[in-house]
């Protein structure tokens, strides 16, 4: 069977831990990690079993890997990182985390995951041959993972390539050290959450790249290939259009991809490359993005194009419509990481925590301007919370995030607002 | 013939047509075949004149008694008075009596035309009027069921053949009578109304030409020399009449008696008894009865009674033979007979039931009846015979636990066998010291009488008791003196329950685990003894006889007469009996169940041969075993090895597995069997295997040790091959996936080598897996040791080939021109490009032929799905298995 979808907006790994117990981890796959963090927490149907136990939530997303070219990619990624110890895409000699146990079904039995070891394993798949050419990034939102990271990353002597691009997405402010830890944690949820809501996980993106695309398509100006000089059909081909405003390159995408390669023979996928006109360098996902878009996502270019016409907001409903059905393969998966690790979770203790000053059931609030529904239980949330004290702001223009407040009229004010 | 007509019209004419449908389908010839057919016959009746008043009468009678014979068939319809009504009603009502109307009509008609026809022949040339008669019947027959047509024929013509040449003929002729009855009727009407419906006006004609041959028989009956031409012309009159005149003609001619005889209808004995009055001085009857009669045999040919005839063939059959016995006027007779045995059957049967209600009322007892029955003091016949509930058991009873009960108990035992002993043997009244001497060799079991009564043999729990004890002492003779007593253990503890030693379960389950295990804690070699399969038990008869003859030998014996023999036995412990054993036949059964657990039993060969038979197989394992070759010392070992003519070996280790080797080698006959069994668990490492392997087969013998099961001699024979057969199957089918499986599992690395390693232990787990569903487990084992070589294999090929085979396939796939056509496929370049997840199949598929991709590249050779999967690894392709894990395929991607 063919593959008849695009390259998905969004998809992602994540690193999912336990605000209240450090070691309480869990690792699933998303294509909306807002939506998954709020069913993760109890806020939406949906969460997965292994995180329904009240006591650990609220659940906050450490980190999360983005940019998986297919949600078979990221099942496969997630899985290998759920799996360290028998995953094929770890060589034996490098791996770092071996089964010591077995179940009763003879199978080796899953190490107990932490966040360390995860990171590590993290580490090494991202430098595996299977993993290491996609086109991903990495996320943090906490610090003390983020540090953990970066001890890691010292601590060994290999290094992954540098197309996969890291970013601290968790706030600056408590990066300075001054304030106090319980303080740097709730409010680092919070902007986790913000900021985690201000990734596009549709093809907003894509969406200038379309419509020039669109336009040289329509008129048939593809010309020549770029890089081979053949005479290109129009009408809508495999082809690559240059993304750059001024540059109306076109050309297949296989000579595209010679192109890019270049000199290397033996790999197949570039990573990023030089537009043959205008040189700017271009990452090659994006291409293949938007071009899988034109060949294959009819629907979603239409809904992305309708959405410019008319309203903002619609175009991301629209995506997360598209979004929406990916998520019942996503959850399947989470099942069998549930079983295993249900038990672990009785063992776990809470040694890294510090004096949780969350009472049991005040949670992090959701905060994110996509429906009404969210904002409910924002205002439901706000009107629990006894303590805010960082002012959060929103990272882009589009949803303007006032200070939350301890106060919880005034967070009700803040919320009305926000709409 | 107006009327006639007229009548036909009114009687519903859209039902008829249906009805007639029927008819004309399956009985009857086509028109034209009838037409051509009767014709001839026709006309020489038609020739023949008189003995219109005869017939004429006769014809009105019948007709009658059809309507009344359809009233006595069908309830409802009989209400109806009128028989042109009636008539009509039934068609409407039931469509299937009209049929049978029909049907017996048509027979009757045929019968009458045969007998005179017959009658012609034997007047005129009997033999050209059958030759074409006969033909016409094998010709409907065609036409008809060949099932239906034959069997009545067939059952017909043998009575007849036993009566008489001539009805040998009547029997070819029904159903050319019937056609005969058609043609005449077909005749009648395409002269009289050609526009009507041919169909529902045969039927009707054949009703009214039943009369007219009816007629027919009976001036043929009564009168033989009366001309068919005669009856044709009457009957054509007597149809027209018939309807018109209908309740007047009874009256006359005896339809009265008929009807009475009807309604009332005990069939049996009314038609035996007409039988021979019908022919000569009651031509009606007879001939009423045999439209009746008749119609079942010809019902088969017709289309709506075909059910019907499968119940009715054999019944009439009989009352066919009845009547043969009986003679006289068979045809009539047969008929009569085969309509009432129908009915009969259904009402006999109720009148019979009841009386052997009652017979067995009396017999069946319920089990508490059988029970107590010896203490009623009612039943003074019961002493005959031995108390009921004993004789479900044979007197030798099944264990002797109970014996050495406490007093507590063989009192009240004793109490009770007392008096069911009195209740046997009412004469001889024991005395109170020999009864407990009898009692204490009564062995008692018990259980629910349906548990009890559950096993065939008496002596079958018996065995099993002996077998579970023998296993006992086995395990625990090595190790403690006081075991070493064989009453230790089978004494039971006074607060021991019986029923559990009967239900075969050890009370202390706790031993069955210790059993099957020798002093070091491996598993003892103990072979399966196998109650049922054993050649002894299989031959159950074998047993049941020896229990019969024991139940036939040993009445109850007063203690006199045993005690002499054995002086010491009546008041004292089993062991005592033991000396009885070899004295009498009688005697056996006493002692058997009271040292069953003896070892003495075994040297006793009078015993039946079941017991003996399993205890010496129990003990054999015990030879057998192996020696604990790990536990010599090494001068021991260097010894041993002498013996086997070996030169003396340095290490330690290769002396025991040496001599294990040859212990094998000397006991291999016994434990042939098994070996094929632990082949596929053998592991594969070399240095150990040589041990593994041999010890791996001493040790599987013992699978069935602890229980002896009904099954598991079976089951180890055949399961195992079996498992092998398939695990190889399918070791070589999931090789591949198994090493290169999505799931990236490299379970056969992990799993195998620390399996082998714990070497002992694993073996042990194998040996224990007797059972065919543990069986079923081990395959994934060697399964994974295969999977694994060839994932070595796999990676033993040189790496350099690899590479260059990858770069071929790099190269093959980058080669590809741009695809053209833009919506449709990309090719596999683009597909890469674009980060499509890759069906390894399918580019293994494409590479390997599509175009020859490989070729081109200049690679040779084929690609394994394997090595493309590593390909598309090693770059980051990201691919997946076109099936997944559960067999499915992927819906979508």
């Amino acid at each position: 069977m063919p593959l008849d979808r695009p390259i998905p907006a969004f998809y992602c790994c994540y690193l999912l831990r336990s605000t209240v117990s450090h070691g309480s981890v869990y690792v699933g796959s998303t294509p909306h990690p807002v939506r998954r963090l709020r069913q993760h927490n109890g806020l939406a149907k949906g969460g997965a079993s292994r995180t329904a136990r009240p006591r650990l939530r609220p659940w906050e997303m450490a980190c999360i890997i983005t940019g998986f070219p297919s949600n078979i990619a990221a099942l496969q990624f997630e899985w290998a990182w759920q799996n360290p110890h028998i995953t094929l895409h770890i060589a034996p000699e490098d791996r770092i985390q071996g089964a010591t146990k077995k179940k009763r079904s003879g199978h080796p039995k899953r190490p107990r995951h932490t966040v360390s070891s995860l990171l590590s394993n993290l580490h090494l798949l991202l430098r595996s041959p299977s993993f290491s050419r996609w086109p991903l990034e990495i996320r943090f939102f906490s610090k003390d993972v983020h540090n953990t990271w970066t001890k890691w990353i010292k601590s060994t002597p290999e290094t992954i390539r540098d197309s996969i691009q890291i970013h601290q997405e968790f706030l600056n402010e408590n990066n300075n050290g001054s304030v106090v830890e319980d303080v740097d944690k709730e409010p680092g949820q919070e902007a986790v959450y913000t900021r985690m809501s201000h990734i596009p996980i549709d093809y907003t993106g894509e969406k200038e790249h379309l419509f020039k695309s669109k336009d040289i398509i329509d008129f048939e100006r593809e010309g020549d290939c770029a890089v081979c000089h053949e005479t290109l059909q129009s009408g809508g081909g495999m082809h690559i259009i240059c993304p750059a405003s001024e540059c109306e390159a076109v050309s297949h995408v296989s000579c595209l991809g010679k192109h890019f390669l270049k000199d290397d023979d033996d790999e197949l996928v570039p990573i990023r490359g030089h537009c043959p006109s205008c040189k700017t360098q271009l990452i090659w996902v994006d291409l293949v993005k938007e071009m899988s878009l034109r060949v294959r996502g009819q629907k979603e270019v239409e809904n992305l194009l309708k959405v410019k016409r008319s309203r903002k907001g619609k175009g991301k409903a629209s995506s997360q419509a598209i979004i929406a059905d990916s998520d019942a393969e996503e959850s399947e998966n989470e099942l069998e990481l549930e079983e295993e690790e249900e038990e672990e979770d009785a063992d776990l203790v809470d040694i890294i925590t510090k004096p949780s000053q969350l009472p049991e059931g005040d949670s992090w609030n959701v905060i994110d301007d996509y429906d009404a529904s969210d904002m409910e239980s924002i205002a439901s949330m706000a009107s629990n919370m006894s303590q805010k004290t960082a002012a959060i702001r929103s990272q882009k223009g589009g949803a303007a995030l006032g200070r939350i407040v301890e106060d919880s009229d005034c967070d009700w004010d803040e919320v009305e607002v926000l709409d | 013939m107006a009327p006639a007509d007229v009548f036909i019209l009114s009687s519903s004419p859209l039902q008829k047509p249906f009805q007639s449908h029927a008819m004309s389908s399956s009985p009857l010839p086509s028109p034209s075949e009838l037409f051509k057919q009767k014709r001839p016959s026709a006309i020489p009746t038609g020739s023949r004149a008189a003995s219109i008043p005869l017939n004429s009468p006769i014809s009105f009678t019948s007709a009658a008694t059809l309507l009344n014979e359809s009233r006595q068939k069908s309830p409802p319809d009989a209400q109806s008075n009128k028989p042109t009504k009636s008539k009509g009603t039934k068609k409407k009502d039931g469509s299937s009596e009209l049929l049978e109307l029909l049907d017996k009509a048509k027979v009757t008609k045929p019968r009458a035309k045969r007998a005179s026809l017959g009658k012609k022949k034997d007047l005129i040339d009997g033999e050209p009027a059958k030759v074409p008669r006969k033909t016409i019947t094998k010709k409907d027959n065609a036409l008809l069921d060949g099932v239906e047509t034959t069997k009545p024929k067939s059952s017909r013509a043998k009575k007849v053949v036993a009566e008489d040449g001539e009805e040998k003929i009547p029997v070819p002729r029904k159903p050319r009578a019937k056609k005969a009855t058609k043609d005449d009727v077909g005749d009648e009407r395409a002269k009289e109304k050609p526009a009507r419906k041919p169909r529902a006006k045969k039927s009707e004609g054949g009703q009214t030409k039943i009369v007219k041959g009816r007629v027919t028989k009976k001036s043929a009956a009564a009168a033989s020399d009366k001309a068919e031409g005669k009856l044709k012309s009457i009957s054509k009159d007597s149809a027209t009449e018939k309807i018109s005149k209908p309740p007047n003609s009874p009256v006359h001619y005896g339809l009265p008696k008929a009807v009475k005889r009807r309604t009332d209808w005990s069939p049996p004995t009314a038609s035996i008894t007409s039988r021979p009055l019908s022919p000569t001085s009651e031509p009606v009857e007879a001939e009423i009865v045999p439209p009746d009669s008749r119609p079942s045999p010809l019902a088969s040919k017709g289309f709506g009674n075909l059910l019907g005839d499968y119940g009715s063939t054999q019944s009439s059959v009989l009352a066919v033979q009845r009547k043969v016995s009986d003679e006289g006027g068979t045809r009539k007779r047969k008929m009569i007979e085969l309509i009432k045995t129908n009915i009969s059957a259904a009402s006999n049967a109720p009148v019979e039931t009841p009386p052997k209600a009652k017979a067995p009322r009396k017999k069946a007892r319920t089990i508490t009846d059988l029970a107590t029955s010896a203490y009623a003091a009612v039943e003074s016949d019961a002493p005959v015979e031995s108390a009921p509930l004993l004789q479900y058991f044979s007197p030798t009873g099944i264990n002797g636990t109970t014996k050495e009960s406490t007093k507590a108990r063989s009192k009240t035992a004793s109490k009770g066998t007392k008096a069911k002993k009195d209740a046997i043997q009412a004469p001889v009244l024991l005395s109170p010291t020999s009864a407990l001497g009898q009692v204490r060799n009564q062995d008692f079991v018990f259980g629910t009488s349906s548990q009890l009564a559950r096993e065939e043999s008496p002596t079958y729990l018996r065995d099993l008791q002996m077998a579970m004890q023998e296993s006992n002492q086995m395990m625990h003779d090595p190790f403690h003196d006081s075991f070493n007593d064989p009453f230790a253990d089978s004494v039971p503890e006074p607060s021991a329950p019986a029923p559990s030693k009967v239900r075969r379960k050890d009370p202390k389950g706790a031993l069955w685990a210790a059993a099957a295990r020798d002093a070091s804690g491996s598993l003892l070699d103990v072979e399966v003894v196998d109650l049922i399969d054993s050649p002894v038990v299989s031959k159950t008869g074998g047993i049941l006889e020896a229990a019969a003859q024991l139940l036939a030998e040993d009445e109850w014996q007063d203690v006199e007469v045993v005690l002499p023999k054995s002086p010491t036995k009546a008041g004292h412990e089993p062991e005592a009996s033991t000396d009885l054993q070899p004295n009498s036949p009688k005697a056996k059964a006493p002692t058997k169940t009271s040292s069953p657990k003896r070892p003495k039993v075994l040297k006793d060969k009078d015993v039946a041969a079941a017991p003996t038979k399993t205890t010496k197989k129990t003990a054999k394992p015990k030879v057998l075993e192996m020696p604990d070759f790990e536990g010599f010392t090494t001068v021991q070992l260097a010894s041993q090895l002498a013996s086997y003519h070996f030169k003396p070996v340095k290490s330690r280790t290769a002396m025991i597995s040496l001599l294990e080797q040859c212990w094998e080698g000397v006991n291999r006959t016994a434990l042939q069997e098994m070996a094929t069994n632990t082949k596929p668990s053998s592991p594969k490492k070399s240095s150990k295997s040589a041990t593994e392997a041999s010890q791996s087969k001493a040790t599987t013998p013992k699978k069935a040790v602890g229980r002896p099961r009904k099954d598991s001699s079976v089951s180890t024979k055949a399961s195992p091959t079996k498992s092998k057969a398939k695990s190889k199957a399918r070791s070589v089918k999931e090789n591949e996936k198994d090493t290169s499986s999505d799931s990236d599992i490299p379970l056969s690395t992990l799993r195998t080598p620390a399996k082998i390693k714990k070497a002992q232990k694993a073996l042990l787990q194998a040996s224990r897996q007797t059972s065919p569903r543990r069986q079923t487990k081990t395959p994934p084992h060697s399964l994974q040791q295969l999977s694994q070589d060839s994932t070595i294999g796999a990676d033993l090929t040189p790496a350099s080939d690899q590479a260059t085979l990858f770069k071929h396939i790099t190269l093959a796939i980058k080669s590809l021109p741009p695809s053209r056509d833009a919506q449709g496929d990309p090719n596999w370049q683009e597909k890469i490009l674009m980060y499509d997840p890759i069906v390894i199949e399918d580019l293994t598929a494409w590479l390997n032929t599509a175009g020859g991709a490989l070729e081109k590249s200049g690679w040779d050779a084929e690609v394994e799905v394997k090595e493309v999967k590593k390909w598309c690894e090693g770059r980051g392709i990201c691919c997946l298995w076109k099936e997944n894990l559960r067999g499915g395929s992927r819906a979508r991607y």
